[in-house]
């Protein structure tokens, strides 16, 4: 028997996980257009971590988010490496739950994450390594009294010169433009950004 | 007509030829603009360019002709040779301004900086080069004069990548107590630009655009359109297709589980 292309539920549930993926990669690449107006720049071209080979453990064979990390952009009067660090930033998407949290409706996570002391860009991506995992935070810590929506919990245990990362999260599927990813996340992150 | 193939970047391997290829969609995309008016996209489309100071990359208007050359090898006295993307001249009334494309799509910059006398960084380089290059050296038919000349880098970034421009700009810098401006702009913004210029072309003008706009679509250098929710709603008993585990798992009991038993009788024999 013949099957009719595009029949098959699976087919539908793969081409729809694609698509859900295509359009989180385009939020996120808009993302560095809208941070890059504002002199933030995307540390490295990686969106979704935390992938297993294993075996044992088909439950992270696909992406269950997506980030991005922004660190300040280099100026023409600064290069690189001299210009001074507060925070890092992060966009990232968490499309369903993973072994530490609990996600039913897909959400856009936004924040920061507070340095100790003022660092160098070499030394902020270092003091970052490997902790894209930060980009879970809007879905943990504690809600901050000050300020509606966001959380904050200290990470400094396990991220080196870390103080706090604060963050809040909106529905996914209210993005529903560029224009609302800059109102509701973008503006709403920078806006709430301590003096550097 | 493939620009790329004129120009030997297709080698007979087709090694070149592939869809990650950089040259084949500088190609394919410039080598169709030129087929249109320059005011019909390409123009409008360096303008999204800006550069590390957010100024923006503008040129006199209109622009009444394009002149342009496609990997041009540029070699002068006392600068490290290059071959950039494409040069374009932009012809007003008032005269010629130089437009020198570094593109990517994979690859980041192919040289940096280094030890020797001129700059080597890809983009240094090119900036350097620039410098002095005239509209004869590239054997265009005008004597206007140059009104400008810029650098632009196009990628398949969202944003500008400042570190890379920066670094470039830093060598250029040492090396020729200049200030240089690299302006940049993405292969992403362009599907945008061309929709918006489809309006008031002819049929066979907007087939070329449109061919360009299919091929951003296709390679997915577009920029975000939305989120739309999933429209299907998934059963998980369909996808469940490994229900039939056995309860309880035992050792076999060698009677039942051999037809045969082996039977073994000690022969003895020296070791």
């Amino acid at each position: 028997m013949t099957k009719t292309i595009g029949e098959s539920p699976t087919r539908k549930l793969f081409d729809c996980l694609r698509n859900l993926y295509r359009q989180a990669q385009q939020l996120l690449l808009d993302s560095d257009r809208l941070l890059g107006d504002r002199e933030w720049e995307p540390v490295g071209v990686t969106g979704p971590a935390e992938f297993s080979y294993s075996i044992t453990a088909p439950d992270k064979w696909f992406a269950r988010w997506a980030a991005r990390f922004y660190l300040p952009q280099s100026t023409i009067e600064a290069e690189a490496d001299e210009r001074s660090v507060a925070y890092m930033l992060f966009i990232s998407t968490q499309f369903t739950s993973d072994h530490d949290t609990d996600v039913d409706e897909p959400v856009v996570s936004a924040g920061y994450v507070l340095f100790s002391k003022k660092l160098t860009r070499d030394q902020a991506r270092k003091a970052w390594g490997n902790s894209y995992w930060l980009c879970k935070s809007g879905l943990w810590g504690e809600p901050m009294a000050d300020a509606a929506g966001w959380r904050e919990w200290n990470p400094s245990k396990w991220v080196q010169l870390s103080q706090s990362a604060r963050a809040f999260t909106v529905p996914l599927y209210s993005i529903t433009s560029s224009d609302a990813l800059k109102e509701l996340v973008i503006d709403k992150l920078v806006s709430a950004l301590p003096p550097d | 007509m493939t620009i790329a193939e004129l120009h030997g970047k297709i080698p007979s391997s087709g090694a070149n030829a592939t869809d990650t290829s950089e040259d084949l969609l500088t190609s394919d995309v410039f080598g169709c603009l030129r087929y249109v008016p320059p005011e019909c996209g390409l123009v409008q489309f360096l303008e999204t360019a800006r550069s590390l100071s957010k100024d923006s990359f503008c040129t006199t208007r209109p622009v009444i002709r394009a002149h342009w050359s496609f990997w041009p090898f540029l070699r002068f006295q006392g600068r490290t040779s290059c071959k950039p993307d494409v040069v374009i001249g932009l012809e007003s009334n008032e005269g010629i301004h130089l437009v020198m494309i570094e593109a990517k799509y994979l690859s980041d910059k192919s040289s940096y900086e280094d030890e020797g006398e001129p700059p080597n960084d890809q983009l240094a380089r090119e900036l350097d080069n620039l410098d002095v290059l005239e509209p004869s050296d590239l054997g265009w038919d005008t004597s206007k004069e140059v009104l400008g000349r810029s650098l632009l880098y196009l990628t398949q970034d969202a944003s500008i990548p400042s570190t890379a421009i920066q670094e470039s700009l830093g060598e250029y810098r040492r090396k020729r107590s200049l200030i240089g401006v690299i302006y940049w702009t993405s292969w992403r913004y362009l599907g945008a630009i061309l929709e918006e210029q489809i309006q008031g072309l002819d049929e066979y003008q907007i087939k070329v655009l449109d061919d360009i706009r299919l091929l951003l679509e296709r390679k997915r250098m577009v920029m975000f359109g939305g989120m739309t929710p999933l429209s299907t709603s998934f059963d998980e008993r369909v996808y469940t297709f490994y229900s039939a585990s056995p309860t309880r798992y035992d050792w076999p009991d060698p009677s039942s589980a051999l037809e045969f038993m082996p039977t073994y009788s000690y022969v003895g024999g020296a070791r």
